[in-house]
């Protein structure tokens, strides 16, 4: 199968021993003795500070690779980019370092991206359920290689927690539920509180009936070994799409609705923002939870392709730095991490029209877009940041950082911001009010 | 360990301008939201309407949709229309160009959406086998998703169905990776080969896979993948064995003529392949095991056929060549080396040139040529040409190991060719790639390494004219009967051999097995199947 051969020198040759097809006779034995010693002698001579330094100036020429062709992309030049593709491709490895990695899900990211954007094709493929299952699987390997996916959960339930006190009937809304892996510790912390819940009801939409359901059960499972009062409501599709609200509504008279929701690249969860963010507005939820990964590092930075090409770039390299320390380079977990989630959402981030893959009008950053709709925020600083805290400590991987900021809890990798952590609730004032009043204040400010 | 991370950071505060200026030329082309910096832009509510609002930015020009500059307002053409005709692969025109979208329309209905989602979805008329979870991972090459949609697309490309080109390309694009299940990777190499296709940029597409390979990858590690593929899977020793088992068989027998007549007798092993030579230990092991009284004198040559600078090639062989003479002496075997580097078209080489009976003495003459003939070209008479020169040798035995695969273009057209090599090629890759999966651990760069190659020759095989192709397989019937026409008759493989092949193969994982290929009264050779699917074809020949 293997052809002729080529040409540039190797770094260190390295003598390997001829592997004869029959059992060793003594003499062989210690020639092929002699060649795996000498192999070992080559492997020291480079000095360690060369290996890094070597490491370091591949890592530099992969970047500077990746920003080329990213550039030649965001002004058309396909074919310089395609050019530019088999280098990066033969430099990177999803079983290699961290700098091999990320180029390996980036640089087939991108000879997705100038495939579609020749073709003219944008949208991504209608999710399917065995496919909707995979992605919760490796979510679930992703929970267990770092604090990342518990952080959103132990933050938002002691938020909910907090906002629910002395409340007896409460109505959650997850937009993504998936497994349903952050609700028993909610139902745990309800259980433990004095006092009776009469009723926890869940609402979990999602993509496939039959995956809902099962979530539903397993929900319910774990209420009822907690002695609490359970309904589950499957709502297939995306909350943008809802064309009856109702769904949503209270049940009871003293029920309280909260809203949660961990954002993701995966697959599109909202559909229209337009009408999510109107449905929020008319649902008037005690508290909506949301946790949003921090994909742009810094607002100027747009989100043109290049701009979401650049943000990517450090939200991965930290990413993976983060699920790599303390994992091996033949971890096959931290691999299917990386592949079924990181690499996919790399792929939707560089697609044609970045992760919504639509043309249609959406939020950059919901955190802003809430705090524009009106909507107040809610202080996590206090109990959620310290449960953040001793989550945490509670792992053996160092490195990761824990930021409060106006409000908004940040966790992140080595001061890179991963995940930003925000709460919050419908005004006092009516949406009509506040409407008149933004009104009136943009029309005496335009000049 | 410096990561990309750090590098990353360090790099953005002085790329900053650099992507501020290439922002700017290209929001002139179509407009775009402002970004966030200042929030005077909020929401008009009107709870009347249905789903009617819009965003009022700050300066004031409404548009009912956001359009990421992505959507380029090009003039290109749908590019795949265009092409007729061959780009040299020399010019800087740009090959690849966005497609056109449609002009925003101006209706009042809300956010818009450019394209129509509707037109994408999944073909109704396919209908796609996806495994299920309880399905058994079996590689039956029918009924695989990656087969359906890729054989679809090929024949839409052939049929230049523009439409349908369109949709299936999607489809793969979206469900391919290069670091997926089999499947997953199929549907990688072979959409790059008809993107290749498609845009007509074939030659200049493997131009740029090969040189990358060629800078990136040395000779040596090279050799440490060829290494670790023999240990891991049947399918490079399988020839060897057979190989070595008929080349020892015809030497002793020749020996044994000799030493009736006492004549010393000499032999030479011709050996055609780029095999790093990892199959000569066992022979010269096997030969002084299985010589009576002294050994003959064994002489090796070696031919390396390279694309680059031949210095670390040359470099590499001389140590192998030093190894392999070591060895002798400690096995007590009279041994020469010899290498020959060759660039260029096999077809080329001179074979009268080289020395083989060394001034005349009697010399049993041995050609070995493992996936050596697949890489003359398939043009014209230059395989029979080049199987002819091997005859003018007066061989002694002649070994042939080839790959199973019918990839050379035949057909009343040129789109049926390319339809016939597209399906032969997908059966016999997915084979190989799948039996690949199975012998590799999941994180191996050297499975990685093997499986790029097949990207190379996918594209080789699927958007190249055929001449320079070292692709192009013909099947056991193919060779044999080219064999048979320029008066060679095949030589059955001993009881022995056979039984070291089996033998062989007991030592790696399930899946393998072989059998006879023709009849027992006429035999030509044994394949080694991978699932039932032949995949190696090893056999002896002699004038």
């Amino acid at each position: 199968m293997l052809q002729g051969v080529p040409s540039s020198s190797p770094l260190t040759p390295t003598p390997t021993s001829m592997v004869p097809k029959r059992p060793l006779s003594p003499s062989q034995q210690q020639t092929q003795d002699q060649s795996k010693r000498h192999h070992h002698h080559h492997q020291y001579i480079t000095s360690n500070k060369e290996l890094t330094s070597l490491a370091e100036s591949r890592g530099l020429h992969l970047l500077t690779l990746l920003l080329q062709c990213a550039e030649a992309i965001s002004t058309d030049r396909l074919t310089e980019a395609f050019d530019l593709l088999p280098e990066i491709t033969e430099l990177s490895s999803p079983f290699g370092s961290s700098p091999e990695r990320i180029a390996a899900y980036f640089s087939d990211a991108l000879q997705s991206r100038i495939i579609s954007s020749c073709l003219g094709t944008y949208p991504p493929l209608p999710l399917k359920p065995d496919h909707a299952r995979k992605l919760s699987l490796a979510f679930q390997s992703y929970n267990a290689l770092s604090p990342l996916v518990k952080f959103s959960h132990f933050t938002a339930n002691q938020a909910i927690y907090q906002a629910v006190e002395g409340v007896d009937r409460v109505h959650v809304v997850d937009l993504d539920i998936m497994q349903g892996l952050q609700w028993p510790g909610l139902f745990h912390m309800l259980a433990s509180r004095p006092g009776k819940m009469l009723s926890v009801r869940i609402t979990g939409l999602g993509a496939s009936t039959e995956l809902l359901e099962a979530t539903g059960r397993r929900m319910s499972d774990f209420a009822a070994a907690l002695g609490i009062g359970f309904e589950f409501c499957a709502v297939e599709g995306k909350i943008g799409d809802v064309q009856d609200a109702s769904v949503f509504a209270s049940r009871y008279e003293n029920e309280v609705t909260v809203v949660h929701w961990m954002h993701h690249c995966l697959y599109d969860v909202t559909g229209s923002d337009m009408i999510t963010i109107q449905l929020l507005r008319s649902l008037r939820p005690k508290l909506i939870t949301i946790v949003e990964q921090d994909l742009s590092q810094s607002h100027g930075q747009g989100s043109d392709f290049l701009g979401r090409f650049v943000g990517a770039l450090h939200y991965y390299s930290a990413l993976f730095d983060a699920l790599g320390d303390g994992a091996g380079t033949e971890n096959l977990e931290r691999h299917d991490v990386e592949r079924q989630l990181f690499g996919a959402e790399i792929r939707n981030i560089l697609a044609v029209n970045g992760p919504k893959r639509t043309g249609e009008a959406k939020v950059e950053l919901w955190a802003e877009e809430l705090r524009r709709a009106q909507f107040e925020p809610v202080s996590l600083a206090g109990s959620p940041a310290a449960q953040a805290g001793l989550l945490l400590g509670m792992f053996p991987w160092k490195g990761y950082t824990l930021v409060e900021e106006n409000g908004c809890l940040k966790l992140g990798w080595k001061d890179l911001s991963l995940l930003t952590a925000s709460a919050w609730r419908p005004p006092s004032d009516s949406w009509e009010e506040l409407d008149q009043q933004g009104v009136q204040s943009l029309l005496s400010s335009s000049s | 360990m410096d990561t990309l991370f750090r590098l990353v950071s360090l790099q953005s505060s002085s790329d900053q301008r650099s992507y501020n200026s290439s922002r700017t030329s290209s929001s002139s082309r179509s407009s775009k939201q402002n970004n966030s910096n200042n929030s005077t832009s909020h929401y008009y509510y009107s709870p009347n309407t249905n789903n009617h609002y819009y965003f009022q930015e700050e300066c004031n020009t409404n548009q009912y949709y956001y359009m990421d500059e992505d959507f380029s307002s090009s003039s290109s053409s749908k590019h795949f229309h265009s092409q007729s005709h061959h780009h040299p692969s020399s010019s800087t025109t740009p090959v690849l160009t966005p497609a056109q979208t449609p002009p925003p329309s101006s209706s009042s209905t809300g956010a818009h959406a450019l394209f129509d989602p509707a037109d994408f979805s999944y073909p109704s008329d396919l209908n796609l086998d996806f495994p299920s979870p309880s399905s058994s991972s079996s590689s039956s090459s029918s009924g695989r998703w990656a087969h359906q949609l890729l054989i679809e697309c090929a024949r839409a490309v052939a049929t230049r169905d523009s439409q349908r080109v369109q949709q299936l390309m999607w489809m793969l694009n979206e469900l391919s990776s290069p670091y997926g299940d089999t499947d997953q990777k199929l549907s990688s190499y072979f959409l790059q080969g008809l993107f290749a296709r498609l845009t007509s940029s074939g030659p200049r597409t493997l131009h740029t896979l090969v040189s990358a390979s060629d800078r990136n990858t040395s000779f040596e590690s090279t050799r440490r993948t060829a290494l670790k593929f023999q240990e891991l899977s049947p399918w490079s020793p399988f020839g060897h064995v057979a190989a070595n088992g008929a080349i020892l068989d015809s030497f002793l027998e020749a020996a044994a003529a000799a030493s009736s007549s006492s004549q010393p007798i000499k032999f030479h092993i011709l050996d055609l392949s780029n095999t790093f030579c990892t199959q000569w230990p066992t022979l010269l092991e096997a030969l002084a095991t299985r010589s009576s009284d002294d050994t003959p004198h064994l002489s090796l040559t070696t031919v390396v056929a390279s694309s680059g600078p031949a210095a670390a090639a040359q470099r590499v062989m001389k140590e192998i060549g030093q190894r392999m003479e070591k060895f002798a002496r400690l096995m007590g075997v009279p041994f020469r080396f010899n290498v020959v580097h060759h660039s260029g078209d096999l077809s080329e080489l001179n074979l009268d040139g080289l020395d083989l009976s060394e001034g005349g003495s009697v010399t049993a003459i041995a050609v070995n040529c493992i996936n050596t003939l697949r890489g003359v070209s398939p043009l014209g008479r230059r395989r029979d040409t080049f199987i002819a020169k091997i005859r003018r040798l007066e061989p002694r035995i002649v070994t042939i190991v080839e790959e199973e695969a019918d990839l050379v273009e035949e057909g009343p057209d040129e789109e049926e060719g390319f339809l016939k090599v597209f399906r032969e090629g997908l059966k016999y890759f997915s084979a190989y790639i799948d039996s690949l999966e199975e012998s590799f651990p999941r994180t191996s760069n050297e499975r990685l390494a093997l499986e790029r190659e097949v990207g190379r020759a996918v594209v080789e095989l699927v958007a190249c004219p055929a001449e320079g192709s070292g692709e192009r397989r013909e099947t056991a019937a193919s060779w044999t009967r080219r064999m048979r026409t320029t008066g060679f008759s095949p030589v059955a493989f001993s009881e022995d051999v056979v039984d070291d092949m089996r033998t062989l193969l007991r030592r790696y994982r399930e899946g393998w097995s072989m059998r006879e290929v023709g009849s027992e009264s006429d035999p030509a050779g044994f394949f080694l199947a991978w699932k039932e699917e032949p995949v190696v074809w090893a056999s002896a020949w002699r004038p």
